[in-house]
């Protein structure tokens, strides 16, 4: 009976005994990979706005990568990682936005110098225009100075700067009151890009997901490691109950020879 | 001390800087040459392929996936709207299923994050194909061709995700490398004329750049149709696919927000725009022009860019898809 109720207690201690690597393995792996994605996606993005790569394929590619993974870690439906993917939908949301955003910026930045140049030869066939020239010059100065981050108008002056010049074209032939607006359009465009731009980036690069992480991180080599001390403790137990199995066996050896010798030498 | 360089050594070091230099402008370009196919099980593919072509994947064996992604119409099929089973007219128009691998969302408001996704759209779609997955496979587990090439190509034999898998894997394989305008890329200077080289400069220097660039010339963002001008309203008559990116995340600020489609074989793929409403490559040019870049075009520059976006029509299974011009 004790032989039996010892080998119970000893096969229940070993099915305890094991600890679980290739789930911990996995779920570091997923969890890292996502953090590794992430540095990389910020950095993918910085580099396209600041004309080091010369396209978005990179950038939608890791966005893509570490949609995958995510989605891995969404299937394990814990509270706690929960935070890391509402973490990463915001951050998806914020890089394309800078992607659409840095687009159309871009355009408009480009143009921006080019369409005054165009405005200004078309307004200099005529005398009366002085004034528009000069209102049209000084913000050409100022959206480019606002768009280099040097010191300029602020925001809310430009933009009253941009109605007050789109006022003095009113009085233009219509060919040319288009070209007007159609400039003011970009600058305006230039203003509020660059703005949201920065301010998105700023939001890119203070997204919680490398501190959500490194902390999930700490979970599971907590977790582990609880486990692989659990798992040594109920070893030692296991290596007690063998023990006290053995020496059954043996007494229990021992009382069959004895008993042999006994009816021996009857 | 008098330097012996003897001609041919000054001339391979002159070859040396003008390729080196030359090679590295190009690789500096906004615009990458598509990568040679790589298929790596061609059993997948060709099962793909028939499936890709299969009227029984469809309520009434009416259609297939072919017959608004055909081969020989620029993976598209030249209609405003395709005509799903019943002769229903669909919603949008059908983006071309050539190089569709390339874009970074599927469907034109990205719905589907991959074609793995995208692939359970039209099937099921009541005003497309009008079936089933399930329905699918209980008809082809009825034909032992199907079952033979199944298990000849998966080890699992004929199952639902094989049947996705191969669809997949043969849509993956559309690729149309070895445009004019690649050939360009990878260092032949004559593959395009004078005046498409000045076409794609336009390009640039008027901004379509912005959004179309990379492999496949755009498909890697999302924008607004209508930057400077509000074009639905201009166009008139605004249906629930106008809507874009809204009709998936319900956000305002994404209405009218589409995937920027990629630009290439866009030769082949009229009508133009999600609502099909442009017929000619010019007049879409101009469309995007006061659209979206805020640009008025100086005479000949939108002809100079439709001549430039038509270098970009590529090659299927080693023949180029455009005919003339290539």
């Amino acid at each position: 009976m004790l032989f039996f109720s010892l080998s119970i207690l000893a096969t229940w201690l070993y099915s305890y005994s094991q600890v679980d690597y290739l789930t911990y393995q996995q779920q570091t792996k997923v969890i890292r990979d996502i953090q590794e994605n992430t540095a990389a996606l910020t950095r993918k993005v910085i580099l396209v706005q600041q004309g080091q790569s010369y396209n978005y394929d990179k950038v939608a590619k890791t966005l893509n990568d570490n949609e995958v993974l995510v989605s891995i870690l969404a299937s394990e439906k814990k509270n706690k990682l929960s935070q890391i993917i509402e973490s990463w939908n915001d951050l998806k949301v914020i890089v394309e936005n800078i992607k659409s955003d840095h687009a159309v910026y871009q355009n408009s930045l480009k143009y921006f110098p080019i369409g005054t140049e165009h405005l200004h030869s078309e307004l200099s066939t005529n005398k009366n225009n002085k004034a528009l020239i000069k209102a049209l010059l000084n913000l050409e100065r100022q959206v480019i100075l606002f768009s280099l981050g040097h010191r300029a108008d602020t925001f809310e002056q430009l933009n009253s700067q941009i109605k007050a010049f789109n006022t003095l074209a009113e009085k233009l032939p219509k060919d040319t009151e288009f070209s007007v607006l159609m400039l003011s359009k970009h600058a305006q465009i230039i203003l509020k890009k660059q703005q949201r731009l920065k301010h998105r980036n700023t939001q890119l690069l203070n997204t919680k997901i490398p501190q959500q992480i490194q902390h999930q991180l700490t979970q599971y080599n907590q977790n582990h490691q609880q486990q692989v001390n659990q798992a040594a403790k109920i070893r030692l137990i296991l290596y007690i109950v063998c023990v006290a199995l053995l020496l059954v066996i043996t007494v229990a050896k021992l009382k069959i020879l004895f008993l042999n010798d006994k009816v021996k030498t009857r | 001390m008098k330097l012996n360089l003897n001609k041919p050594f000054i001339f391979l070091v002159i070859t040396f800087i003008s390729t080196h230099l030359s090679a590295e402008t190009l690789l500096n370009q906004p615009i990458v040459p598509i990568p040679e196919i790589e298929i790596i099980n061609p059993q997948q593919v060709e099962l793909g392929q028939l499936l890709f072509n299969e009227v029984r994947l469809s309520e009434g064996a009416q259609l297939s996936c072919a017959s608004c992604h055909s081969m020989s119409m620029g993976g598209a099929d030249a209609q405003i709207v395709s005509t799903g089973v019943n002769r229903q007219k669909g919603n949008i128009n059908s983006p071309s299923v050539f190089n569709s691998s390339l874009n970074f969302r599927q469907f034109w408001d990205g719905r589907a994050r991959d074609l793995m996704e995208q692939v359970d759209g039209p099937i099921a779609n009541p005003k497309e194909m009008n079936f089933s997955w399930e329905q699918a496979i209980a008809i082809l587990k009825k034909d032992p061709f199907y079952i033979n090439s199944f298990e000849q190509a998966y080890s699992d034999g004929l199952t639902i995700l094989n049947m996705r898998k191969a669809i997949v894997s043969f849509e993956q394989s559309l690729l149309t490398p070895n445009s004019r305008f690649d050939r360009f890329l990878k260092g032949n200077k004559t593959a395009i004329s004078e005046n498409e080289l000045e076409g794609y400069k336009l390009f640039k220097q008027y901004g379509c750049i912005s959004c179309h660039q990379g492999v496949a010339v755009g498909g890697n963002l999302y924008q607004k149709f209508g930057i400077f001008g509000n074009y639905f309203k201009d166009r008139g008559h605004i249906t629930e696919a106008d809507y874009g990116k809204f009709n998936v995340t319900k956000k305002e600020k994404d209405r009218f927000v589409f995937k920027v489609p990629g630009l290439r074989n866009i030769e082949l793929t009229a009508p133009y725009f999600h609502d099909g409403s442009q017929q000619s490559l010019l007049d879409a040019v101009n469309i995007m022009m006061k659209y979206q870049l805020g640009r008025i075009p100086k005479e000949n520059t939108s002809e100079l860019i439709v001549a430039f976006l038509k270098t970009l029509t590529g090659e299927y299974q080693g023949i180029s898809l455009g005919g003339k011009n290539q």
